[in-house]
């Protein structure tokens, strides 16, 4: 991909790891500005995407699919390693539990991250208002 | 494929089928040029020229297309510092190349007659795969074995390691089983969806005008879908990095 060096992205674009704490600095400093202008917004916009059409849905399906996936999958596994051992329904009954305890982990997992998320939206857009507030 | 070539060309799964554009083969192995690597072709030709066209003239304020381009580059580079930090940024290229070939091949997927690469499981478990495999060789580049204490939580009782480990283990090797097949589903589902409302419409006669509303509004929602299930795809491969950066969960 070729790299757009628009004067309006410098700060996203900036490469180096080696001076870490003095772009960490930079960053800070530059969402300060954006934050005192009213432009910070890219938070509450990824909000408002994932609330647009078809997020309910796509939320049920992220969650959802994480405990069937891994139910399924892993009790695939315990179906072929007892046709290798020949240990018949064993190995398949403790990979069933092993894999619906690996999808509810997954599943509370991804419902904690999209839960963190949208309370980091929710501060932010009371943030702003609050802010907004005052300068009016 | 040749299973494939006995679906019925009004089943809906016809959609699915991939076709040879030619028959190319080389010490028995089928390299024949087919629908899917056209389309793939055509997503990586078509994201690159929009993005090279808009930006060539990297003009101080933004005309309307480049705006577009800014905002596809900014939105990744936000995503990126939200989820990861400043460690991410080292890792743009691959997220934000991932991103427009994915988001491309799902909006070129609902034009008329156009066949949806990421409808297939093949495709999605690929992308699924390197993610996965960069993530995991990144995490133990980046900790040597101590990359290995991601699956031991902190807090639990010996005893139980026996049991939560093994657990762990699953988890993570679930993860690019589940980031695939839920974008192959997702397409799967919505384009046969349309299809069989669409031979709704021919099938009931006047009252076919009911099924053909629908088919407006779930064809806009099918491309709210694309674009939506290209940013989870994306998110995701920004929270695994994350998971291997910085070893949390």
């Amino acid at each position: 991909m070729s790299d757009p060096q628009h004067p309006h992205s410098v700060e996203t674009s900036a490469q180096g790891s080696s001076q870490g704490a003095s772009l960490d600095e930079l960053g800070g400093r530059i969402s300060k500005a954006r934050h005192g202008a009213g432009l910070d917004k890219s938070a509450e916009e990824l909000g408002e995407l994932e609330r647009g059409a078809g997020a309910d849905l796509s939320a049920a399906w992220r969650i959802s699919i994480e405990i069937v996936v891994a139910l399924v999958v892993c009790t695939a596994i315990g179906w072929a390693l007892d046709y290798w051992f020949g240990t018949k329904p064993w190995l398949m009954l403790l990979f069933l539990f092993l894999g619906g305890a690996a999808g509810i982990n997954n599943a509370v997992r991804t419902a904690l991250r999209m839960d963190a998320q949208a309370a980091e939206v929710m501060q932010r857009k009371a943030q702003t208002k609050a802010s907004t507030a005052k300068k009016e | 494929m040749s299973a494939d070539r006995h679906i019925d060309h009004s089943s809906p799964m016809h959609q699915f089928v991939i076709g040879r554009l030619n028959d190319w083969q080389l010490g028995g192995l089928d390299i024949s040029f087919s629908k899917a690597a056209a389309f793939m072709f055509g997503a990586v030709i078509v994201a690159t020229l929009f993005l090279v066209l808009t930006t060539s003239k990297r003009s101080m304020v933004p005309g309307r297309w480049q705006s577009v381009s800014e905002l596809w580059y900014e939105f990744i580079a936000d995503m990126i510092k939200e989820t990861i930090g400043s460690d991410g940024r080292k890792y743009f290229p691959f997220v934000f190349s991932l991103f427009s070939f994915i988001v491309m091949c799902n909006l070129l997927g609902m034009l008329p007659y156009a066949y949806t690469v990421t409808s297939h499981i093949a495709v999605t478990i690929t992308l699924a795969l390197s993610v996965f495999i960069l993530t995991t060789f990144i995490g133990i580049t980046r900790h040597g074995t101590h990359f290995l204490s991601f699956f031991v939580p902190k807090g639990v009782p010996l005893v139980m390691l026996f049991l939560v480990v093994p657990i762990e283990v699953l988890s993570y090797f679930m993860r690019p089983i589940s980031h695939s097949v839920r974008l192959f589903a997702n397409m799967t589902a919505g384009h046969t969806m349309l299809k069989v409302f669409g031979a709704f419409v021919v099938q009931m006669g006047v009252f076919g005008v009911l099924p053909f509303a629908l088919i407006v509004a779930l064809t806009g929602l099918e491309v709210a879908i694309a674009v939506l299930q290209a940013y989870v795809f994306t998110i995701l491969t920004c929270l695994y990095l994350n998971d291997a950066i910085h070893l949390e969960h």
